[in-house]
């Protein structure tokens, strides 16, 4: 094989000649058009004659290189003759050198002030955009509860299933490991008052009280919320949004609210369960490694715990699945229409799902600490 | 507003102006259509012949301009008003748009008995039929995902069909089949409008299908932004002075 190569060289009369030669491929290295460009964009020859001499084999790659310096060339109006080139080469040529559709302009550059203030404003426009989308969901919501709105009850089957049976294991295991970690934080620091017996109340309380629902919640933001934003984006870039909603099936009450419903409905069971399991969690710490009995643990647990503690847990939780499955469908029903916007669209639902989790988990014990519950 | 004027303005866009952001795809285009008639939408791709049928449908708001049905227009009426409008519709969509987690045949009939309240075994025999209808007999208990993109246009047909509408927006129904297959949807359309009198607004390439079956067309160029040509496609082929329309056009009628 030889090298493929291309010498240029400006004739006294202003007649730029590319002659090219050897073999072009796209797996070897070619010469580039960039200095071409440039020289034929600074300076525009009269005419454009573009030769082969000794070409062996070619490809795009000889195609592609010709056709960046013809074009440049016809937008400088600069006649380009192309008779010295094989003929399969000339045809590739003429029908690369179609009319094109001008590129959009490059956004200009913006400073960064500009840039801040423009952020500023989009996340006002998502804020108020999130805002809107709560008030049209509750409305949906209260639709289908007076059984105004339609709804497709083995699919409700289906999202309870997957809001809750399907999450069992996950929240089993998360919320049994926080109650040992919480177990064993205490015991250190209690026995040095010897005091290891209320290791029970601080896991009964902590868990009702608090890890029990917090760690369901976000647990929930990154299983549910997520397959909630997947399914509503891919529905949205197939069209069936589309299609629901000029079949007169309102999305927000077909695809919506039963989601969200679910999810409120599910998170109250699915709390009292991981509340089990983080006592159970503490108890195997507390019992296997500290010398407490196990009766001794339980009684202390039971008498440790109010049941306003426990309805705190409880109330909780439907707050949790509400802008779990808010953050889910609202990101879900803003995908744009390709495959990477579904990509981002779960990956927002799930950061913002656990963040208003946590904020939502913040300004409710604050309240419940107000009103002294 | 009954009597042969509403027949003749059926549906009637009025000088419409479409656009995303901007980004300006379609600017005033005005055209009617007659009760019971074959109206093609033919264009370059990227035109705007899916984003005219999103605005006629009541998915996109127009920048201008507005679309009448039987005299009643749609963009300034209630919502109400605006879903009854819809119910009499039935859409094809680009890529079929079934509802991925539903079989064919309850894709079919879902509107039958959420809408109509028809009993699901009822609604499965309705859904079985407009499915022989498009040549997908057997098919029934297939998933989306399962049967192949042109099968899937021709259910999206019959799901489009299952409400027996008085209006019908197909966007491409012969995408990906094969030439009887689309010989056979051609038959489907104009027997559909001779037996129960439905009205068509079809967006398609194929020029023999557009020969076939159009009544009257309109030609939106996507590099000027606007509708270059209107009439039965026989006469814009023999009167258009438009040299992108005649190219476009006699590409099917070889010499
Ligand atoms: N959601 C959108 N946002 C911005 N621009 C869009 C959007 N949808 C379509 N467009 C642009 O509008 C123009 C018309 O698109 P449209 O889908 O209506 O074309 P079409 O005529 O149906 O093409 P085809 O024959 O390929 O289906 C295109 O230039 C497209 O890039
Ligand atoms: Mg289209």
């Amino acid at each position: 094989m030889n090298a493929a190569q291309a010498s240029v060289h400006l004739d006294g009369d202003g007649t730029l000649v590319i002659r090219v030669s050897g073999d072009w491929a796209l797996e070897s290295p070619v010469p580039a058009p960039a200095s071409t460009i440039q020289e034929v964009k600074r300076a525009p020859p009269t005419r454009l004659i573009l030769q082969a001499a000794d070409l062996g084999h070619w490809d795009s790659s000889l195609v592609s290189y010709l056709a960046s310096i013809a074009e440049v060339a016809r937008d400088e109006a600069v006649t380009v003759d192309t008779t010295g080139l094989p003929r399969g080469l000339q045809h590739l040529l003429a029908l690369a050198a179609g009319p094109r559709r001008p590129l959009p302009p490059p956004p200009p550059h913006q400073p960064l002030p500009t840039r801040i203030g423009v952020a500023g404003i989009d996340f006002g426009e998502h804020a108020a955009g999130m805002l809107d989308f709560v008030g049209r969901a509750s409305l949906a919501v209260k639709d289908v509860l007076l059984g105004r709105g339609h709804f497709e009850r083995r699919d409700f089957g289906l999202l309870l299933e997957q809001s809750g049976g399907s999450a069992l294991p996950l929240v089993a295991v998360i919320n049994f490991l926080v109650g040992a970690v919480l177990a064993f934080l205490g015991a250190v620091q209690l026995q040095q008052f010897n005091a290891t017996i209320y290791v029970a109340n601080l896991v009964g309380v902590g868990t009702v009280r608090e890890t029990g629902a917090l760690m369901t919640g976000i647990v929930m933001a990154g299983r549910t919320g997520a397959s909630f934003a997947a399914v509503l984006g891919t529905m949205t870039v197939n069209s069936e949004v589309d299609a629901l909603e000029t079949m007169n099936f309102p999305p927000m009450e077909f695809l919506v609210a039963p989601r969200i419903l679910a999810m409120v409905l599910m998170m109250p069971l699915l709390v009292l369960y991981a509340d089990l399991f983080g006592i159970l969690g503490g108890y195997v710490v507390a019992v296997g490694l500290l010398d407490l009995t196990p009766s001794l643990y339980l009684t202390q647990t039971r008498e440790a715990m109010t049941f306003s503690d426990v309805l705190v847990g409880l109330l909780k939780a439907p707050a949790f699945g509400a802008v779990v499955a808010l953050a889910g469908t609202y990101f879900g029903m803003k995908t744009g229409r390709t495959a990477s916007a579904v990509g981002v669209s779960t990956t927002r639902a799930v950061v913002s799902g656990i963040l208003l989790v946590i904020v939502v988990d913040a300004i409710l014990t604050v309240f419940f600490y107000a009103v002294k519950l | 507003m009954p009597g042969p004027a509403a027949d003749t303005d059926f549906v009637a866009v009025d000088a419409m102006t479409m656009a995303y952001g901007s980004f300006v795809v379609q600017e005033n285009v005005s055209f009617s259509i007659r009760r019971g008639s074959v109206f093609v939408v033919m264009g370059d791709s990227g035109s705007g012949k899916s984003t005219l049928l999103r605005h006629m449908i009541g998915l996109d708001r127009p920048a201008k301009g507005d679309v009448r049905y039987a005299g009643t227009p749609f963009w300034s009426s209630t919502e109400a008003e605006q879903r009854r409008l819809r119910r009499r519709f039935g859409v094809l969509f680009q890529g079929a748009g079934l509802l991925s987690s539903m079989t064919l045949a309850e894709n079919i009939s879902l509107p039958l008995v959420q809408h109509l309240r028809v009993p699901r075994g009822e609604a499965r025999e309705v859904a079985v039929t407009k499915l022989e209808l498009v040549g997908l007999g057997g098919f029934e208990d297939s998933y989306p995902s399962q049967v192949s993109g042109g099968m899937r246009n021709r259910a999206g047909l019959a799901r489009a069909l299952s409400l027996d509408p008085d209006i019908l927006f197909l966007d491409e129904p012969s995408a990906g089949l094969d030439p009887l297959s689309a010989r056979h949807l051609d038959d489907l359309i104009l027997e559909l409008r001779s037996s129960l009198g439905t009205t068509f607004l079809v967006v398609t390439h194929e020029l023999p299908s557009i020969f076939a079956i159009a009544d009257d067309a309109i030609f939106l160029d996507g590099e000027r932004h606007r509708m270059v040509a209107h009439g039965p496609p026989r006469e814009m082929a023999a009167t258009t002075t438009d040299p992108k329309v005649k190219a476009f056009l006699e590409r099917g009628q070889y010499p």
